[in-house]
């Protein structure tokens, strides 16, 4: 923010007090705007929140899949106060580039239903995973952190709803990926419509300090 | 010009100061905003955007029987919460206020049928609340790392708590392996009310 010392009159030219006035006035407001700005931006963390507006289908037997936009799926974007244009799990956007190093709450809730036979009490997997660059492989990456949530289908008809979060540092060599896995013999598995994904930056990473 | 507002001391005329003193008075009033402004920018930049956090880690697969997981690596501490050598188990609230709990672990399947794993974010001394826990039915699926996680979007937290991630066998005994896991702790808020 560029800050720019209120003015005063520089002579006892008193016709212009309205002009002088109207000066601070517009001078007093720009200081108050960038400070507001500055208090709504701690106030508000950047945050993204998307959902899928197409069943995401054909999940393989024991493959990881993504089920975010990554996965060609269609998603929409309900909310986003970063600037940010891409999604969340876009490793072509740079999405972790943009918003910068620091903590971050990322969150994921999925609906799985067999897109046939139900092979009952098989394991759904929920997988927030953060791949990061890997310096033994050019042009590689490993998986670095992740939050997952096993379920186990019991065949109610209804699919298995889970939710997963994860809570972790991210820095720009890092690439967000938003997975399911499962265990059903009897066919693929779907990602009904309306899978959510959001992430939130908590903090940078900086010490912090008390004033 | 002696008139002085009660709180930020912005000076202002009273009815015996002389109008051709207009210039000095508007001057004393505009550098006293001044001096206002500065303090509230100086003190906005000094503490945005950073908040009491701290994520520890399970980077290297551990062995873990009913008991606290202990951590080898601290991702973040943003507000010394962590001692990792002398307490590899513990983040310890540094600033009250009202956080955010979250925990994971990744581990190995058992071999012989279902039974259930829980994870504890164990909370000293305790909330009121009571502690978040997760527990999932795993039926002992082969070449499954199963995950648990477990989440608490708010809890109001005193310095001084220690905050710890306990897994629990439900019907199994013996060690298992921790492959990974993370406990996580964020600050949100510092009142109740705003």
């Amino acid at each position: 923010m560029t800050v720019t010392d209120l003015s005063c009159p520089t002579g006892e030219n008193y016709a212009a007090i309205a002009l002088q006035m109207q000066e601070t006035a517009l001078e007093t407001e720009s200081r108050l705007i960038g400070l507001e700005q500055m208090l709504r931006a701690a106030n508000n963390r950047p945050t993204i929140l998307q959902v899928s507006t197409a069943a995401i289908t054909g999940l393989l037997l024991n493959v990881e899949g993504n089920i975010g936009p990554l996965g060609g799926g269609a998603f929409s974007t309900p909310f986003n106060n970063t600037g940010y244009a891409g999604n969340i799990d876009d490793p072509s956007q740079g999405l972790t580039t943009y918003l910068g190093d620091g903590m971050y709450e990322i969150g994921l809730y999925a609906n799985l239903v067999a897109s046939g036979a139900v092979t009952d009490n098989t394991y759904r997997m929920f997988t927030i995973a953060i791949d990061t660059l890997d310096p033994t492989v050019v042009g590689g990456f490993r998986r670095r952190v992740k939050g997952e949530l096993t379920l186990y289908e019991t065949n109610t008809g209804v699919g298995t709803d889970g939710v997963a979060t994860l809570e972790t540092r991210l820095t720009s060599q890092d690439q967000i990926r938003i997975l399911a896995k499962h265990g059903n013999t009897g066919s693929s598995v779907n990602a009904s419509i309306g899978t959510w994904i959001w992430i939130s930056k908590v903090s940078t990473p900086d010490a912090v300090v008390v004033v | 010009m002696p008139n002085l507002t009660p709180n930020m001391l912005l000076p202002y005329p009273n009815g015996l100061d002389a109008p051709c003193d207009f210039d000095v008075q508007w001057c004393e009033f505009t550098s006293a905003i001044d001096a206002v402004f500065d303090r509230f920018e100086g003190a906005l930049a000094r503490t945005y955007p950073a908040v009491p956090a701290a994520i520890l880690q399970v980077t290297t697969p551990v062995p873990v029987s009913n008991n606290i997981i202990p951590f080898d690596t601290v991702a973040i501490d943003t507000a010394d919460m962590t001692d990792i050598d002398a307490d590899p188990y513990t983040i310890t609230i540094k600033v009250a206020g009202r956080y955010t709990l979250g925990g994971y672990t990744g581990e190995q399947t058992v071999i012989g049928g279902p039974y259930t794993p829980s994870i504890i974010i164990n909370v000293t001394p305790s909330d009121p609340l009571g502690a978040p826990q997760s527990t999932i039915l795993d039926f002992g699926t082969l070449n499954i790392n199963f995950g648990n996680n477990v989440h608490w979007e708010v809890m109001t937290l005193a310095v001084g708590t220690r905050v710890r991630l306990i897994t629990q066998n439900g019907g199994v005994s013996g060690f298992r392996s921790i492959d990974e896991a993370w406990l996580a702790v964020y600050w949100h808020a510092d009142q109740e009310l705003p």
